[in-house]
């Protein structure tokens, strides 16, 4: 029977389990602090100081309504120019107030951005925003009854629904719930995009009444941080993900079924295969919009309406067959690549899976355009194509040996775009330097058309193929970007000139067999203009007598007569540039380790067919790659002497503000810090920058970018200058929750070709999340290349070429260091797939190592690419980015953090990085390869903590190598932090204050009251129990 | 089992039986595969704890008068052993579960790993809840 003193005693026992438990749990939520404010959109401390605070970066909102309205002209104009016109029947622009009628899924639940990085604020959408009102506002009269449709189906069939009822195809929950019967969202496995059938939806010719000028058909695939797509399994008719379906197809023959003017909105990041619909007559128009941001539909409707004619140019080559590439062969999607003998690893060691990019530097355009050009040239074994290599006129893939034909492989070339008007341009002059390091391109472009609209100017190179690259496979592609501009918005018949200064390096080519740096051939060179990258090579094998349908006069040839391996084997700050990637333990080239001896036979020129990739499966890992692989390679040694840690020298990083990196006083500050200090601070680095009393910085914030902050931090957390948007007068509270996550992805960035539009994007999307949001750590821009069209995150990146996207970046970076954002550019490097990004080695030759990807994050680091608008300020584009994250994926054999070539030798010696270097999410795991990061300049591992247990100040300073490693590291923290907004609002006697946040209050509350509850609970049990035992006696 | 052994009794031979379990859930999930790996070590307390427990229980169970007129306090401190032995069988899974979080690709032998501590944490959360309804008795044995 159950008494009092039972009561009494189980409601002890309860009230000291929560005791107990609140009281573990207090230490371990203070760990998870970073995450835990985050989660409850709160912060734990406050910097406190004098008062007497200098705002180094100013925002320029003063307020709550200026800051949105600013960010929200600004994300319409950049979503206007982002869009690429990719066929136009004159079926556009349209007349405003035309009754239309939207199909397809994704015209009523769009894909508004990619997911993590790059996600657009919701509750701007949700908040009138959503696509078919901004249309509505904008004057389009949509048929309301088939939207409604579009919305009861969204309704009866779950998806991510959100309080609005609004589906945003690629959000939270699209990767793991499983629950999502149509299956897209998760994109792994042989899943079909999503669309609603016909049948379902119910639609009859009726619904069509009354809204017949055009059907608007949107099509999509979204895309986001840890999504990958594969190949085939669909019914599409390639069978790849990014054709169409059967279901979209429907769709598109009930539009042209019942409407005489089709338009297809391409709602996808990742290239889709269309051309089908490019060579369907009953298509009218096609406009490229990827992921057009929070208030993208406002800018889809100016563009339809020609308030603005499109500019925006494709960043990638479309291609038929998404699958058929050279690069694809060893796309990880399939999981083809795996260990052999990955069981043997231990978890620490993290080893699952490789890559080997035997295509080179063929990807992209660079493979279709030379190969073209050597099939028009009859060289080379190019026309030629194994089965499997090639694609059909139908799409599909080739199953006997045929001919390789570019019209079959190619739909939409890199570079590709199309105007409401016409434009005309000349290439007036070409003046290259003496030193053979720069170019000056001038160009002219006239508005030959009847309405306004903006023009790019895009100048290509081709450099000669000779014996002596033949010899040392050396690869050349017939063509390649070297810069471009956009002009101004021209009147019809306006004119506008504009002088591009080439950077010759990037036409420099690395020799790693042969000279072992950068060569210039000797040979004729060509300069181009076109409308994209297979008009400008048009135009120079026009120009060489090998075709009659390009203009000469658009191209640029002279000759250089010396071989030259001397120009450009000095980086721009004077280090001799040498071999790091294909030799030791930095070796990219797996053909370079013991044991694979020829395993990979990297794509020629020389043999288009006979040299095509081959996927190498099955291979395990063994000998000194097996040794890489674990995770530890360099012994730890004690003996460090003449280190001076924790000297009080009586400085503060506030004396340091903008310094010299060669200012002697450094050494003073640095003498401060102890080797404790670094540990703790490298070992919190997730959103978080761990303050350093010693030199009284009491530590920041900080948040993931690259679409602006992500910290659930809107403008409810604004504020100017230390005071809140929320106590001046006119806040909002119901425009609380609008942030900095506008702006379309960076994808679109790249694709307006504006390199003004993107430094604008720095200061507003990076720059004023720092200053607004006070965080002076903003974790972009993404600046891997797309390697394919298959990575699911490759909306957070720009482009497929490495100017494109190396320029983009380099501006964005410009726009937010002017601002104080202390940049990450990510992800350092090679991380071109989600799958197995943790762990999957990756390797590849120097020369496209080189070439490609680390081409493009050299720009933002040398900052480079300079708009010729702004070529007479000198207050931008003189230092290069000051922050790097570091990918997940390995560089060779190793952690990329832990890769001496790319981390040391090219980032920091070759292009004179002297900044902050961060791990992505790594923590201080054996993963991260924690002391040999150090050793190379690592000074930060995102994550919280670790459990490696030589991770300590007196183990690392012990060793001497170390010791001198944490010594430099501790500038290359103090150094960027110190040229940042981190030093805005603080003074000398600013100091940290921690603060009671809710989760603090409920551990502590749960403390004391559990506590004194289980006390009380005692005592009433053993007063109970005694009276019992009186009233028994 | 005493024949005169209550249904409180039983619950602690109950209580003691799902610790006893979880137990060797716990060293075997920590001792092998993912968690091995990754070099975990064994907190004594997640044992010690437990083992005192179910000795005692069992003993209880077979002797339930014992402790006669201490019986309360003894399951108290018995439910009392077991939800620390809980609370730290968590906190050493807590890292482990946390990275989870983290939007990589997880090998499947962590997810394992994972679901595996999920399972032995249960199995002590519910020998804990049945423990504490020993309490509400003074009696492990029949009248």
């Amino acid at each position: 029977m159950v008494k009092a003193t039972g009561i009494f005693r189980a409601l002890t026992s309860l009230a000291a389990f929560v005791l107990i438990a609140s009281l573990v749990a207090g230490p371990i939520m203070e760990s998870y602090r970073q995450p835990i404010d985050t989660f409850f959109g709160e912060t734990s401390y406050r910097i406190e100081g004098s008062g007497q605070a200098q705002w180094l970066y100013q925002s320029e909102f003063k307020s709550q309504m200026e800051a949105i309205e600013a960010l929200r002209a600004f994300a319409i104009e950049e979503a206007q120019e982002s869009f690429v016109l990719l066929k136009n029947e004159n079926a556009l622009p349209m007349t405003s107030g035309a009754s239309v009628t939207m199909l397809g899924l994704r015209s009523y639940a769009p894909v508004y951005g990619n997911s993590m990085g790059a996600a657009p604020d919701t509750t701007v959408i949700e908040d009138g925003n959503q696509a078919y009102l901004a249309l509505q506002k904008a004057g389009l009269n949509i048929n309301p009854a088939v939207t409604q449709k579009y919305k009861d189906w969204v309704v009866a069939n779950g998806g991510n629904l959100t309080a609005a009822g609004e589906l945003y195809g690629e959000y939270s929950g699209a990767s793991s719930s499983g629950e999502n019967t149509k299956g897209d969202l998760n994109m792994t496995g042989t899943a079909e995009a999503m669309e609603a059938s016909l049948s379902d939806l119910g639609l009859t010719a009726a619904d069509y009444e009354g809204y017949k000028d055009a059907a608007i058909v949107v099509v999509g695939r979204p895309g986001g941080e840890g999504k990958n797509y594969i190949t085939g399994g669909t019914d599409s008719t390639t069978g790849n993900i990014f054709g169409l379906n059967s279901l979209e197809k429907a769709v598109l023959e009930e539009a042209k079924a019942n409407f005489d003017t089709v338009i297809l909105l391409v709602n996808s990041v990742n290239p889709m295969e269309l051309k089908e619909v490019r060579d369907d007559p009953d298509v009218d128009a096609i406009l490229w919009i990827g992921y057009p941001g929070a208030y993208g539909f406002y800018a889809v409707a100016d563009v339809l309406f020609g308030a603005v004619s499109p500019s925006g140019h494709l960043g990638d080559i479309y291609i038929a067959n998404s699958a058929v590439s050279p690069a694809m062969v060893s796309f990880g999607g399939n999981g083809a690549v795996a260990w052999a003998n990955a069981a043997d690893f231990t978890p620490d060691d993290n080893v699952n899976s490789y890559l080997i990019n035997e295509e080179g530097i063929y990807a992209g355009y660079r493979y279709f355009e030379s190969r073209w050009a050597d099939v028009v040239a009859g060289v080379n074994n190019a026309a030629a194509a194994a089965a499997g290599t090639y694609t059909n006129a139908d799409t599909t893939v080739a199953t006997a040996d045929g001919s390789w034909v570019y019209e079959n492989e190619v739909v939409y070339p890199f570079g590709y775009g199309l105007s409401y008007t016409t434009f005309e341009q000349t290439l007036d002059s070409v003046a290259i330097a003496d030193d053979k390091k720069s170019a000056d391109v001038t160009v002219t472009t006239t508005n030959t058309g009847s309405a306004s609209g903006k023009a790019v100017v895009q100048v290509y190179a081709q450099s000669p193929y000779t014996d002596y690259d033949k010899t040392n496979h050396v690869e050349k592609s017939a063509i390649q970007l070297m810069d471009y501009e956009k002009t101004r918005t021209l009147a019809p018949g306006e004119t506008q000139t504009i002088t591009l200064h080439l950077d010759m390096a990037n036409l420099a080519s690395y020799d790693a067999k042969g000279a072992g740096t950068y060569i210039l051939d000797s040979g004729d060179y060509w300069f181009a203009i076109g409308n994209d990258s297979h008009d400008a090579l048009s135009n120079i094998l026009t120009a060489q007598n090998l075709l009659e349908t390009g203009s000469a006069d658009k191209t640029y040839t002279w000759n250089w007569a010396d071989f030259d391996s001397t120009t450009f084997a000095t980086s721009k700050n004077g280090t001799q540039i040498h071999n790091v990637l294909s030799e030791g333990d930095s070796s990219m080239d797996i053909n370079t380790f013991e044991g694979y001896e020829g395993t990979a036979s990297y794509m020629s020129r020389q043999d288009w067919n006979g040299t095509y990739p081959t996927l190498h499966a099955g291979l395990s890992a063994t000998g000194r790659l097996a040794t890489l692989l674990r995770n530890d390679v360099i012994p730890l040694t004690t003996g460090a002497e003449g280190f001076n840690w924790g000297a009080n020298n009586g400085m503060t990083i506030f004396e340091m503000i903008n310094a010299d990196w060669d200012d002697p006083r450094w050494d003073t500050l640095i003498d401060q810090v102890t080797p404790d200090e670094f540990v703790t601070f490298a070992s919190n680095a997730f959103h978080n920058i761990q303050g350093i009393e010693s030199v009284g910085y009491a530590g920041n914030k900080a948040d993931d970018g690259p679409g602006g902050s992500d910290g659930g931090t809107y403008a409810n957390d604004g504020q100017y200058q230390g005071t809140m948007f929320s106590t001046m007068p006119d806040f909002d509270a119901s425009k609380g929750g609008y942030g900095t996550r506008v702006a379309p992805t960076p994808t679109n960035l790249a694709y307006t070709w504006n390199k003004d539009l993107a430094f604008r994007n720095g200061e507003l999307i990076l720059g004023e999340s720092t200053l607004m949001f006070n965080y002076p750590i903003m974790i972009g821009p993404g600046m891997n290349i797309h390697r394919h069209g298959y990575n699911g995150r490759g909306a957070e990146y720009y482009s497929e070429d490495p100017i494109l996207s190396g320029y983009t970046g380099s501006a964005v970076v410009q726009g937010a260091q002017s601002k104080g954002c202390l940049v990450n550019v990510k992800h350092l490097a090679f991380n071109d797939q989600e799958i197995n990004r943790s762990g999957v080695a990756v390797f590849m030759s120097e020369q496209a190592a080189r070439e490609m990807e680390l081409r493009g994050f050299q720009q933002s680091f040398e900052a480079s690419g300079k708009p010729a608008s702004m070529a007479e300020r000198t207050d931008v584009y003189v230092n290069g980015a000051l922050g790097v994250m570091t990918s997940f994926n390995r560089i060779g054999a190793v952690a990329p953090s832990a890769n001496k070539g790319v981390c040391v030798d090219i980032l920091r010696n070759e292009w004179g990085f002297k900044g902050y270097s961060v791990t992505d999410f790594t923590g201080v795991s054996m993963k991260a390869m924690p002391k040999e990061s150090v050793l190379y300049g690592t000074v930060a591992f995102c994550g919280f903590g670790g459990s490696v247990e030589y991770f300590t100040g007196d183990t690392l300073a012990a060793d001497p190598q170390l010791a001198a490693a944490m010594k430099q590291d501790i500038k290359y923290i103090l150094y960027p932090l110190a040229h940042s907004a981190a030093m805005n609002g603080a003074d000398p006697t600013a100091h940290r204050v921690e603060l009671t946040t809710s989760w603090r209050a409920l551990y502590r509350n749960l403390q004391l009251y559990s506590g004194i509850a289980a006390g009380v609970f005692c005592c009433a049990w053993i007063v109970c129990a005694i009276m019992g035992k009186k009233k028994k006696g | 089992m005493a024949k005169k052994t209550n249904a409180f009794g039983k619950l602690l031979c109950l209580s003691a039986i799902l610790a006893l379990i979880g137990m060797v859930v716990y060293v075997v999930n920590t001792t092998t595969g993912y968690m091995a790996g990754l070099h975990t070590p064994i907190d004594p307390l997640v044992l010690i704890l437990p083992f005192i427990v179910i000795v005692c229980a069992l003993f209880l169970t077979l002797r339930p008068d014992a402790c006669k007129g201490a019986t309360g306090a003894v399951t108290l401190i018995l439910s009392l052993l077991m939800a620390a032995a809980t609370v730290f069988f968590v906190k050493g899974r807590v890292d482990v579960v946390g990275d989870m979080l983290n939007p990589v690709n997880h090998p499947e032998t962590q997810v394992t790993a994972v679901t595996w501590s999920l399972i032995g944490i249960g199995l002590y959360c519910l020998s804990y809840l049945f423990t504490v309804v020993t309490t509400l008795s003074d009696k492990l044995a029949k009248e």
